[in-house]
């Protein structure tokens, strides 16, 4: 029993941290062809992270250690609870959205912790940006879980992913478009691509949380983002795109993130308020108004 | 058995009257004791005893005035939780307050306090009731101001705000009293419930007399400043308490009156306006606990001050546990009661790791501290565990309640409210996070070079606290059995719960293999972190200046912490919606002013005008009630 599980939590996270690596592989060389330059190969991720897990680290406190830990167990913890195609870790918890969307901030908190703890003031301006952000975001995609939770009956993914077998015409997508739309739109938020990369900002703030990390921190960062990838774009895809087998499901993943990056490659930086102002006007009313249709309809 | 023990309780705190000043941590381990006593006799009485008693005070022209003590479920739920915090609060009171050249009287009043905490929660009737409901805003009145300036101002919004709600109350009450000619809850709330349908009217004006006190006892909108004032300015110690338990006590009594008389007109909702299913006055009560919840978090983001942003995180919280209990679901009551004592966790446990920090640098304003992680790393993780809980994040007990309010608002369809709750929530993270930062972490400013951890017996409720924390998150059946005897006792569905897997009408979770997949991440990680190449431990300001001398250039510490106006630009944003609610009540107290300065011309300061002044009205109401 207890193997079982252990089993299937190396399963579900292993396969989060090696697919969110090759994607971030093939998003390089995506932008890199927008561009019309060279990237480097796809498992380009891979080398860079086992780079940095064998150098020299720098660390200003324990609590910076244990803050960046923190952070990369708090997303693996939420991939955790995503349906991965139909691979389940809980058979009894199949994706359960509250607890995803409340799970997720731990990996934020640890990562915010441990950066805050390093002492250099361009991480918390730019953990402050990206809380900030994330006020923003959250709105629409809340609306958006809202909707689905209340077509649904449930706040299962499980039950919102069968809901929508069968054929293309029962996706969410064609269902609830505008609402999709408002998602994809706080998606390019959640990953903190352009136009919403303020907390990054490598020009104003020298890459704002990661100012302070090398080594291994660093490689921890690379890490938790690529579950990140992995963890959001898995949530869209169960909630809008009807999940599917597993490669139909990394295949659906893959073309999210590629189209996040075709919209982040052509786009400048917004100031943070502005762009917490455009998630509640533009996104949120698509969303909105998604639901008040629905609710009507009801 | 109850009698006896505040009899005792008020022996005791006469006692502890005549402890020499040189020996004043005597009289607060006294007060520990009897806190522990009562917990002791609250445990052993046990939840589910029809334990009743009377004490005949005194009866005059009918009026039987009588103190009648009952064991309710709700009730002793209600007195178990805020005596175990009272008890963890007295703890860390013996050593705060050993050197401290406070009033022996203070102690005295927290006597009274506690005394009438358990009197409160305990009371069968509504003259009881209202007679500790009295005691705690008095007493709690003196301690809050122990004689300082700068909280006397504070202390007067308390006051002023506690004397409208008790007038209201008593009216309420008195109302009631006429219809039924007796004080008992249980018969009041019957007749509360028939005078709904008999005279609408009627019932209207006790309910909203009722429901103004709770608004000002909760700090609901538009009332929810005066925690931010009260809060701030109390003793440390007392700031947990205030925040904690003293403003649980609307929230009791509101569930007494309102929760049966709610259910029954979603049961039976002839002649009434419903809205969603529930009465449009329960829906309205809802919708204020929302904005509420919004309107606190954005002053919380805004505040500089610890033990301001922490008072108003309390008043966003009580918005939450609103907000979920009136929705009416068995989910959403459940959550509101599950929240209330998970809130009172949880912020006892923020405001005594605050008032560690003041304690050793004497500082509240955020952007002066910094770095406190440190040199104190109980109290940090005391005040780690308590945001994580607070934002309601898993493994820990704060999300397993916010979880239930989500699937009490979701399952009952209030699209808006969760959307509401969502917004605050999020909120409440971004300004937790920023307490976490600007006084824990990022740098130590150097003249707090050498603070220290506070001392062990002020530990000790610290480390009480993170175990109840851990706990209840990994184990909530055991607060959710007590809650669902309570939920028996009104009628309602219980929780579905075995063992540790809690089932909604949407989904279900398992606490404990939520905790098993957060730490098994956590090893997961922590074997990255072992099999990366050792760090090294550098100090911060080393490489800011590239390994030379940080006096050369000038730079110090305190330069480096990024902690004034954190989310300056975002605060920005809603400048144009900023209204001053603080404004308009000093406007009032202003014309107030006026109007008594008015009277005082009048009276021209003879003592004999005002005795003459005093005999008329004195006569003039013995005419009145011979002419009734």
């Amino acid at each position: 029993m207890m193997n079982n599980y252990i089993v299937r939590f190396l399963i579900g996270s292993l396969t989060s941290i090696i697919l969110g690596l090759l994607y971030m592989g093939i998003g390089r060389k995506f932008i890199a062809r927008i561009r019309r330059c060279y990237a480097g190969p796809f498992y380009q991720s891979f080398i860079d992270v086992i780079k940095l897990f064998s150098k020299h680290s720098i660390s200003h406190h324990w609590i910076m250690d244990f803050g960046i830990m923190m952070g990369f167990s708090g997303i693996i913890a939420t991939v955790i609870f995503l349906p991965i195609g139909n691979f389940y870790v809980f058979p009894d918890m199949k994706g359960n959205l509250i607890i995803i969307m409340y799970f997720m901030t731990i990996g934020y908190l640890g990562m915010a912790m441990g950066v805050s703890a390093s002492g250099n003031p361009n991480s918390p301006i730019g953990i402050g940006r990206a809380l900030a952000l994330m006020i923003g975001y959250e709105i629409p995609f809340a609306l958006a879980v809202i909707l689905l939770i209340f077509a649904n009956g449930s706040s299962l993914l499980y039950n919102i992913i069968q809901t929508q077998q069968g054929s293309i015409y029962n996706w969410n997508l064609l269902k609830y478009p505008f609402a999709f739309i408002g998602t994809i739109i706080a998606l390019q938020g959640m990953l903190g691509e352009q136009p919403f990369d303020a907390m990054i900002a490598p020009a104003e703030i020298a890459s704002g949380p990661m100012v302070e990390l090398s080594g291994k921190f660093l490689g921890f960062g690379f890490l938790q983002h690529a579950s990140q990838i992995f963890l959001e774009t898995g949530i869209i895809t169960a909630m809008f795109l009807g999940g599917g087998t597993i490669i139909g499901f990394f295949t659906k993943q893959l073309f999210l993130y590629l189209l996040t990056l075709s919209i982040a490659s052509v786009f400048p930086r917004f100031r943070f308020e502005d762009g917490v102002k455009f998630f509640w006007t533009i996104p949120t009313s698509f969303v909105l108004f998604q639901l008040i249709l629905f609710l009507i309809k009801r | 058995m109850i009698i006896g023990l505040l009899f005792y309780g008020i022996i005791l705190s006469f006692l502890a009257l005549f402890v020499r000043k040189k020996y004043n941590f005597l009289r607060w381990i006294i007060f520990s004791f009897y806190i522990f006593l009562t917990l002791f006799l609250t445990i052993t009485i046990g939840k589910d005893s029809t334990y009743f008693e009377t004490f005949n005070l005194i009866s005059i022209l009918n009026f039987d005035l009588s103190l009648n003590f009952r064991i309710t479920p709700l009730g002793w739920l209600f007195t178990l939780f805020t005596t175990l915090l009272l008890f963890l609060t007295s703890i860390f009171s013996i050593v705060k307050n050993k050197n401290e050249d406070a009033e022996r009287l203070i102690n005295f009043f927290w006597f009274i306090l506690i005394i009438s905490n358990t009197g409160l929660f305990l009371a069968d009737d509504l003259f009881t009731l209202f007679i500790f409901w009295e005691l705690i805003g008095i007493s709690s009145y003196f301690v809050i101001s122990p004689g300082w300036v700068s909280s006397f101002r504070a202390v007067n919004y308390y006051f002023i705000f506690s004397i409208i709600c008790s007038f209201f109350m008593f009216s309420g009450i008195m109302i009631l009293y006429e219809g039924t000619g007796t004080f008992s809850i249980q018969k009041n709330v019957l007749y509360f419930i028939s005078l709904f349908e008999n005279s609408p009217l009627n019932a209207i004006f006790v309910a909203i007399s009722l429901i103004i006190g709770f608004f000002v006892k909760s700090a609901l909108f538009p009332f929810h400043i005066w925690p931010a004032q009260a809060h701030a300015k109390a003793p440390d110690d007392f700031s947990s308490v205030l925040s904690g338990i003293i403003i649980k006590y609307g929230l009791y009594r509101t569930i007494l009156f309102f929760i049966p008389l709610f259910l029954f007109i979603k049961e039976y909702p002839v002649n009434h306006i419903m809205v969603n299913n529930i009465p449009l006055f329960s829906h309205i009560l809802a919708w204020s606990g929302a904005i509420t919840s919004i309107i606190a978090t954005f002053l919380a983001i805004e505040s500089n001050d610890m033990k301001k942003l922490a008072a108003y995180s309390t008043v966003a919280n009580m918005g939450y546990i609103t907000t979920a209990l009136f929705s009416l679901s068995s989910f959403g009551i459940a959550g509101a009661i599950f929240h209330t004592i998970n809130h009172a966790i949880f912020k006892t446990a923020i405001f005594l790791s605050i008032a560690a920090v003041k304690y050793r640098t004497h500082e509240t304003q955020m952007h002066k501290l910094g770095g406190m992680a440190y040199k104190m790393p109980v109290t940090f993780l005391t005040f780690l565990l308590a945001i994580i809980s607070a934002a309601g994040i898993p493994p820990l007990n704060g999300y397993v309640s916010k979880w239930m309010i989500y699937q009490g608002l979701l399952s009952s369809k209030f699209p808006f409210l969760t959307l509401a709750i969502f917004l605050s929530s999020t909120g409440a993270f971004m300004y937790l996070f920023r307490a976490l930062h600007s006084i824990f972490l990022g740098q130590l400013p150097e003249k707090f070079d050498n603070v220290k951890e506070v001392p062990f017996l002020m530990q000790i409720p610290m480390y009480i606290l993170m175990f109840l924390m851990v706990s209840i998150g990994i184990f909530p059946q055991f607060v959710i059995n007590l809650i669902n005897s309570v939920l028996t006792s009104y009628n309602i569905s219980n929780i579905n719960i075995k063992n540790s897997m809690i089932f909604s009408p949407l989904s279900g979770i398992d606490s404990v293999k939520v905790f098993l997949a957060f730490t098994g991440s956590f090893i997961l990680a922590f074997i990255l972190y072992l099999i990366g190449k050792p760090r090294k431990h550098v100090q911060p300001l080393d490489t800011y200046t590239a390994g030379q001398d940080p006096a050369d250039f000038n730079l110090t510490r305190e330069l480096y912490h990024f902690a004034y106006k954190f989310y300056g630009p975002f605060e920005h944003m809603f400048d144009s919606f900023r209204t001053d609610t603080k404004e308009f009540y000093d406007s009032i107290e202003r014309k107030i002013n006026e109007i008594g300065g008015y009277f005082r011309d009048f009276q021209s300061g003879s003592i004999r005008g005002t005795i003459y002044t005093f005999m008329l009205s004195f006569v003039l109401i013995i005419i009145y009630w011979w002419l009734l």
